[in-house]
């Protein structure tokens, strides 16, 4: 009795003080990650959209901090992939000289989808109802730029037509970021199609 | 392992550079050494990173090496080294974003790194706090140069230039030395030159140059033990020599 007592004891101990110095660094990280989370889905939106203005896509949510965050428009349950929607316009002067194709607004959706072999955010700009470019934000699994290189480059630069499961293998997964297309387009196709009368 | 007695401390600590480096002598962690390899500073990263939870758990391990029970050693020694690699990957989210995505999964593979949990098995479970202390530094150590040595010849040989202040960008514009690249571009937008090989970028240039450093330590060693061979041949031959001159000597003597 006294060694189980011995080894219940030791076990605890060792995984309360991992949980104490865990918890202390999860205090003094929590606000830089989420700031670094930001600035990679502004600067990603930026490079999918040059020279488009980004807008709310319901109101802004002022917290007790003074902190501003889009509030997202989508059933999570509905749209497991899509943590946030944002909407982008062209600014006044761009729109007077530009062609009617380029003043269609744009939306791009910050997704997180997971497998086997790690978890992939990926932003999807969907635009006329069909999704015109992917931008990877994390990508974790265990062989991560043959995800880009195979699947996602090609389909930016048009050498795949659709976002079909071409090819996935056990290192990459082009399954989940085709199931994160679907859900933004299934989003847009819910709630945007009618505005921009498709 | 055996215990490390008095006046080994300098050992301890000089073992684990070059005389028994983790990578290229006893062929440990060869995973996160082919995958982050590609350039210096992700490797050089990853060798801080990695010395960082190896001299922690050494010492956790170490201290707690008298409490915890025979038969819950591994897992207790596991949850310790997670609590490291944890920390240090809240860390580089937070602070290093940029060789925090260049690292992956491998990172989090630190915890089951084989030479952070057998250097808790062989050394730190058994010998006491400072030289578990410097055992983990000299690992470390060992490990981080032999892997940004790889980055280095990986990234001049694979892209051509040798990039600093990417990763740790910390002062402004990184600076890129074109090396077997160059950063000029032509009326086409071609580099002026290029000389670089890109399968160096790649799995398989990774095994090359891991290839040709075990080659090369190897040959280092070898050469070494040779000398020391012919030394002591020659030490012999010259004792041998002078008993015979002292046994002549004797008998001209009679």
């Amino acid at each position: 009795m006294n060694k189980y007592l011995k080894v219940s004891l030791t076990l605890a101990t060792i995984a309360s003080g991992s949980a104490l110095l865990i918890g202390l660094m999860n205090l003094a990280t929590v606000n830089p990650i989420k700031t670094n989370k930001e600035n990679k889905i502004k600067d990603g939106i930026s490079a999918l959209c040059p020279g488009y203005h980004l807008q709310s896509q319901i109101t802004f949510v002022d917290t007790k901090e003074g902190e501003k965050y889009y509030k997202p428009e989508y059933d999570g349950n509905k749209y497991p992939h899509l943590k946030n929607a944002y909407r982008l316009t062209l600014p006044q002067w761009q729109v007077t000289f530009s062609t009617p194709e380029k003043e269609k607004t744009k939306y791009v959706y910050s997704t997180t989808g997971k497998n086997a072999y790690g978890q992939v955010d990926l932003l999807v700009l969907v635009a006329g109802g069909e999704v015109e470019k992917l931008l990877v934000v994390t990508n974790t699994e265990s062989y991560g730029p043959t995800l880009e290189d195979n699947y996602i480059n090609k389909y930016n630069n048009g050498y795949l037509t659709d976002l079909a499961d071409v090819k996935c293998g056990a290192t990459y997964g082009a399954k989940t970021v085709k199931e994160q297309c679907d859900d933004a387009l299934a989003h847009w196709t819910a709630f945007y199609a009618d505005k921009e009368g498709i | 392992m055996d215990k490390i007695k008095r006046g080994q401390h300098k050992e301890s600590f000089l073992n684990g550079i070059l005389k028994e480096n983790p990578l290229l002598v006893q062929i440990l962690g060869l995973c996160p050494a082919l995958a982050v390899t590609k350039s210096l500073e992700t490797a050089f990263g990853m060798g801080l990173l990695f010395t960082f939870v190896l001299v922690s758990s050494n010492v956790i391990v170490s201290l707690l090496r008298k409490l915890i029970p025979e038969e819950i050693k591994t897992p207790c020694y596991i949850v310790v080294i997670a609590t490291f690699v944890t920390i240090v990957k809240m860390f580089a989210e937070a602070f290093l974003p940029e060789l925090y995505s260049s690292l992956g999964v491998f990172l989090s593979l630190l915890v089951v790194n084989c030479i952070v949990l057998g250097r808790s098995e062989a050394f730190a479970g058994q010998n006491g706090v400072f030289d578990s202390f410097l055992d983990g530094c000299g690992n470390g150590i060992g490990y981080t140069w032999a892997i940004s040595l790889m980055g280095i010849i990986r990234e001049v040989l694979g892209l051509g230039t040798l990039t600093i202040g990417k990763v740790f960008n910390f002062f402004g514009d990184p600076l890129v030395l074109p090396i077997l690249k160059s950063t000029t571009l032509d009326s086409n937008g071609n580099p002026l030159y290029d000389f670089s090989i890109s399968i160096f970028q790649n799995p398989a240039g990774a095994f090359i140059v891991l290839g040709l450093m075990l080659a090369t330590m190897a040959a280092i060693t070898n050469h070494k033990k040779a000398v020391e061979k012919a030394k002591e041949k020659a030490a012999k031959e010259a004792a041998k020599a002078e008993l015979a001159a002292k046994a002549a000597l004797a008998g001209g003597a009679k």
